[in-house]
C-alpha cells in the first residue's frame, strides 16, 4: 500500500493555474439527447431486464406447452403483465421511494430529465415485450390480435396508472406496499374476469377498453406531472 | 463539467510526469484538449481516454525535441518538505529502473489514475496483461525501494 501512495505522491504537480478558465472557455459539443437517454440504460436495474425477458420466455413456453387452452394462456399472461408494470413504475420512481430525489435533482441532469429518460427506455422495452406477446397470442389463439392486445395491455396500463397515482400521493416504502396490493388486486380482477368467465365476453371487452383508456389518461396526466415537477431544470447541454 | 475537470487533472498529472515542469505540463494539457476537440465531439471513458493520452504523449515528445532551446527546470509543489522530496526522488529513480512497458503501466495506473480498462485501452493491451504487468512492476518497485519506505 505504501508503494502505491508513494507513486501517487511522487509526481504530484503544483495546482494547475489556468484550469477553470480553460474549461470555462473551451468550446466543445456535449452529450446529445439520444446519447443521454442511452446512457441511462446502465442505471436501470438488471432485474427489470431479466423480468421482462422472463415474462417473454414464459409466454413462449406456455404457447408450446398448453396450446389447447387459449384462455388459460391469456390468464397466465395477464397475471404476469401487471408485475412488469409494477417493476416499471417502481424503477421510474426509485429516486423518490428511497429519498434520493433531492440529491438527484442537484446532479448533472435534473430529476425530471432522468425520470423522463428512464420512462422512455422502459416504455420502449415494455412496448417491445407486450407487442411480441400480443403477436404470439394473436397468432397462436383464436382470440384475434385486437382482443389479445386488449387483454394484455389493460392490466399493464391499469397497474401503471394506479402505481403512478400512488407514487404521487404516498411516500417512501408505503408506495411499495400500496402498489403491490394494487397489483395483486388487478391480477385477481383479471383472473376473475378472464379465468372464470362468468360474464359475457362483450361486457369484459367493454370493461377492459374503458380501463385501458382510463389508465392511459391517468398515465399521461401523472407523466406530465412528473416531467414538470422538478424545481431545478438545468437543461441538457447541446 | 466535473468530468472534464477530472480528465484535465489526469492529463495534467501525466504531462507533468513526462515533462517535469508545471507550466509546460499545463500548456501541453490544454493543447491536448484543443487537438482532441478539433477532431472529436466528446470524451467518453475507455477508448477516447486512450486517445487523449496518446495526443498528450506525442505532444510531450514534441516538447522534448524543443526542450534544449527552452532550457526549463523541474518544479515541485511549494508545500513540499525536504523529506518528501527525498522520497519523491527515490520513487522517481526506482521508476526509471523499471522496463519501459512496466513503467508505462505504472504511470497510467498511479500517476494518470486510470482504471484497468482505460489503461488497457491506452496501452493497447488486454486487461489481463495490465494486471500482470502491474503486479510485476509493483513487486520490482518494492524491491528497489526497500529501506526508503
Amino acid at each position: 500500500m505504501k508503494i502505491r501512495e508513494a507513486l501517487r505522491g511522487a509526481f504530484t504537480p503544483p495546482e494547475p493555474r489556468n484550469k477553470d478558465r480553460f474549461i470555462g472557455s473551451i468550446r466543445y459539443p456535449k452529450l446529445s439527447y439520444s446519447e443521454f437517454i442511452l446512457s441511462q440504460i446502465g442505471y436501470i436495474r438488471k432485474r427489470v431486464w431479466l423480468f421482462s425477458a422472463a415474462v417473454l420466455l414464459i409466454v413462449i413456453s406456455a404457447v408450446y406447452m398448453i396450446p389447447q387452452n387459449e384462455m388459460y394462456l391469456v390468464w397466465i399472461v395477464s397475471t404476469l403483465i401487471p408485475f412488469l408494470a409494477l417493476m416499471t413504475a417502481m424503477e421510474i420512481s426509485r429516486s423518490d421511494i428511497f429519498g434520493m430525489s433531492e440529491i438527484e435533482a442537484g446532479c448533472r441532469y435534473s430529476l425530471p430529465q432522468l425520470v423522463g429518460a428512464r420512462m422512455i427506455i422502459l416504455g420502449v422495452c415494455n412496448f417491445a415485450v407486450i407487442s411480441a406477446i400480443a403477436v404470439i397470442l394473436g397468432f397462436f389463439s383464436s382470440l384475434g390480435m385486437m382482443r389479445a392486445v386488449l387483454y394484455i395491455l389493460t392490466p399493464y396500463i391499469t397497474v401503471n396508472g394506479i402505481a403512478l397515482v400512488v407514487l404521487d400521493k404516498a411516500t417512501g416504502l408505503e408506495c411499495v406496499y400500496i402498489n403491490v396490493a394494487a397489483t395483486l388486486g388487478v391480477i385477481l380482477t383479471g383472473i376473475f374476469l378472464l379465468g372464470g368467465m362468468p360474464f359475457d365476453a362483450r361486457f369484459v371487452n367493454i370493461l377492459y377498453t374503458v380501463l385501458c383508456v382510463g389508465g392511459a389518461i391517468v398515465i399521461a396526466i401523472q407523466g406530465r406531472k412528473i416531467m414538470n415537477g422538478g424545481d431545478v431544470c438545468y437543461g441538457i447541454n447541446h | 463539467m466535473n468530468d472534464l475537470a477530472d480528465i484535465y487533472d489526469k492529463i495534467y498529472r501525466f504531462c507533468f510526469y513526462k515533462v517535469r515542469n508545471s507550466f509546460v505540463a499545463e500548456d501541453i494539457t490544454q493543447e491536448t484538449f484543443l487537438k482532441y476537440f478539433g477532431q472529436q465531439s466528446k470524451i467518453r471513458r475507455g477508448q477516447d481516454m486512450a486517445y487523449l493520452y496518446t495526443i498528450a504523449k506525442n505532444l510531450c515528445v514534441d516538447h522534448f525535441r524543443r526542450k534544449q532551446a527552452l532550457g526549463l527546470t523541474e518544479d515541485y509543489p511549494a508545500e513540499d518538505f525536504a523529506e518528501q522530496r527525498e522520497i519523491k526522488v527515490a520513487v522517481r529513480g526506482a521508476l526509471e529502473k523499471l522496463d519501459e512497458r512496466q513503467r508505462e503501466i505504472i504511470v497510467l495506473r498511479y500517476i494518470g489514475e486510470l482504471s484497468v480498462n482505460e489503461t488497457a485501452c491506452a496501452a493497447g493491451i488486454s486487461r489481463f496483461a495490465v494486471y500482470r504487468l502491474e503486479k510485476a512492476a509493483l513487486k520490482e518497485l518494492k524491491k528497489l525501494m526497500e529501506g526508503v519506505l
